[in-house]
């Protein structure tokens, strides 16, 4: 399998108004994730994460460094590299089907076929019923579907994920990480995905590989395969291995928190 | 999210919906406030000061009033000249200034430019451009289009600015990572994102516009609601002058409530938990 990300050394500063002076946000950042992985970051809070995923779909800039999805390199936003966010950013104005079929109106699609990959995307994340509401009518949860259902059927290479469950609660939130590994898993729509989190236990759960991050300026601490058979259940939470790797992995990022002198960057406790 | 359930049971209530209440209830107390303050004023004013209709007008004078006003040509004509005035004024002043308002909301360049220019003008009350509005257009229709275009312009324009700024950045990275190419997004996604910003900028303008054209009518224009008011009092009556003063807050009522239908057809989500 080839390379489906290829980060090379990425830097990222930017002047912070508040703090009157120059943040160093990341600082060498290199990255390969393979075709097909499902890859987690895990880090404290403000260690830049969210930063890379946006600097992955060409949304901000980095100051130094390259990012090649496939053998493009990365210079602007683009529809192969498709993102869902953590406040859904659904346009309040289409409807669920209006906005599943946004991205594929602006690429020109025809209608028809158009209509065929709405219709097919609203059946896999089970939104069929709702496709003539607006957004304002869904619960949290729906509203994510929406959006990842949005994101899915422009056929995006890779699939950009900035803690998109961090919005809801915590009953849906288990359950849209199930959904989600079961459209992942799904044969052909089974996609390169980097997801970000602040929870060590959803990364864990989640992918093949799990990346942990230093605090700011963000840097690769740890590196680890997730060693779990797929498919993955909920019985998988209370087996002593995950619940062992999951307090190291936390122990990591707590002494990483600590060391930073800065107990405010603490993401949730697990 | 969690709360969206709650605020969605919520009753979304600006103050005019007060006009077409549901609650009956609400409604009978309304009408007897203004009932009992009537009352009050009719039985208490004879005992303080001098009253009548060329001084200090009863509620039964004004009601006497309207009576013979209703019935007078002027009458009819000052309003529909008036309304006129203010929904030329208004779709002028809307055309320039929801366009310059995404402009500047949209370009940061833009926005460094002409921020100087439009927060200077902004203050300036519209009533401090009638010598020029006279000059330039002489007292008349003009005049009071102007007048008003200017009062409707600046909350137009800085409510769009402010809603393409505002709903850009959560629009925008959606958009792009969908592919969207900039010109599709300008009209497709920011001014689509910004339109109840731009909604309610035209509601604010519209009652400003309103208060303005009744002023300017008093001092450049031959017709119109301002105009009948001084026109009243040179006849000293007093009962015309309320008359007219409760017409116009009736019908700023009544455009204020048609403004806010506009809304709710046209942006629903609008108040709504986020999306």
């Amino acid at each position: 399998m080839g390379a489906a990300i290829r980060l090379k050394d990425i830097k990222k500063s930017y002047y912070s108004a508040r703090d009157a002076s120059e943040v160093r946000a990341l600082d060498g950042i290199t990255l390969e994730v393979p075709d097909g992985e499902f890859l987690s970051i895990v880090g404290p809070s403000g260690c830049g994460k969210s930063t890379l995923l946006f600097i992955v779909a060409g949304l901000v800039p980095p100051s130094e460094g390259t990012v090649f999805v496939g053998e493009e390199l990365v210079t602007g936003p683009g529809w192969q590299r498709g993102m869902a966010f953590q406040d859904f950013a659904l346009f309040p104005w289409l409807t669920v089907a209006g906005n599943v079929e946004f991205g594929l109106k602006m690429r020109g699609i025809p209608r028809e076929e158009r209509q065929r990959t709405v219709r097919k995307y609203l059946e896999i994340v089970g939104l069929r019923a709702f496709a003539d509401k607006y957004p304002h009518e869904l619960s949290g949860g729906m509203k994510q579907r929406t959006a990842i259902a949005r994101t899915l059927a422009n056929g995006p290479a890779v699939l950009l994920m900035d803690e998109p469950f961090a919005s809801v609660d915590a009953q849906t939130r288990q359950l849209l990480q199930d959904e989600l590994l079961r459209i992942w898993g799904a044969g052909e729509t089974k996609r390169t995905v980097l997801f970000v989190t602040h929870s060590v236990e959803e990364a864990l759960y989640l992918s093949d590989r799990v990346v942990v991050m230093t605090a700011r300026p963000g840097r690769i601490l740890e590196d680890l395969a997730v060693p779990f058979e797929r498919p993955r259940g909920e019985h998988l939470l209370k087996d002593p291995w995950f619940t062992d790797l999951r307090l190291e992995i936390w122990s990591h990022i707590k002494r990483e928190v600590l060391q930073g002198n800065a107990a405010e960057m603490l993401p949730e406790p697990e | 999210m969690q709360s969206g359930d709650v605020a969605r049971k919520l009753p979304f209530r600006a103050w005019p919906a007060a006009v077409g209440a549901r609650a009956p209830l609400e409604a009978l107390q309304r009408v007897m406030f203004v009932a009992v303050a009537l009352g009050a004023w009719q039985w208490l004013a004879p005992r303080l000061v001098r009253t009548g209709p060329d001084f200090f007008p009863l509620p039964s004078d004004v009601l006497h009033g309207f009576a013979t006003l209703l019935t007078t040509a002027e009458f009819w004509t000052s309003v529909v000249s008036s309304v006129g005035r203010v929904l030329a004024g208004f779709a002028v002043a809307t055309l320039a200034g929801v366009p310059l308002g995404v402009l500047i909301g949209a370009s940061p360049r833009f926005e460094a430019l002409v921020d100087f220019s439009v927060e200077m003008l902004r203050p300036l009350p519209a009533m401090a451009w009638i010598p020029i509005a006279i000059l330039w257009f002489g007292a008349g229709d003009v005049s009071s289009v102007f007048l008003v275009s200017l009062g409707v312009f600046f909350p137009v324009v800085i409510n769009s600015a402010a809603g393409v700024k505002a709903t850009g950045r959560v629009y925008r990275k959606a958009a792009l990572t969908l592919g969207a190419g900039p010109l599709l997004m300008l009209r497709k996604v920011i001014v689509r994102g910004a339109l109840p910003y731009v909604i309610l900028g035209c509601r604010i303008g519209l009652g400003v516009g309103w208060m303005v054209i009744v002023a300017g009518e008093m001092v450049g224009a031959q017709s119109g609601l301002g105009f009948l008011i001084m026109k009243a009092r040179s006849f000293a009556r007093i009962d015309w002058v309320v008359d007219s003063m409760i017409v116009i807050g009736l019908i700023g009522l009544g455009l204020d409530a048609a403004i806010v239908r506009l809304q709710r057809w046209a942006v629903p989500w609008w108040g709504k938990e986020g999306t």
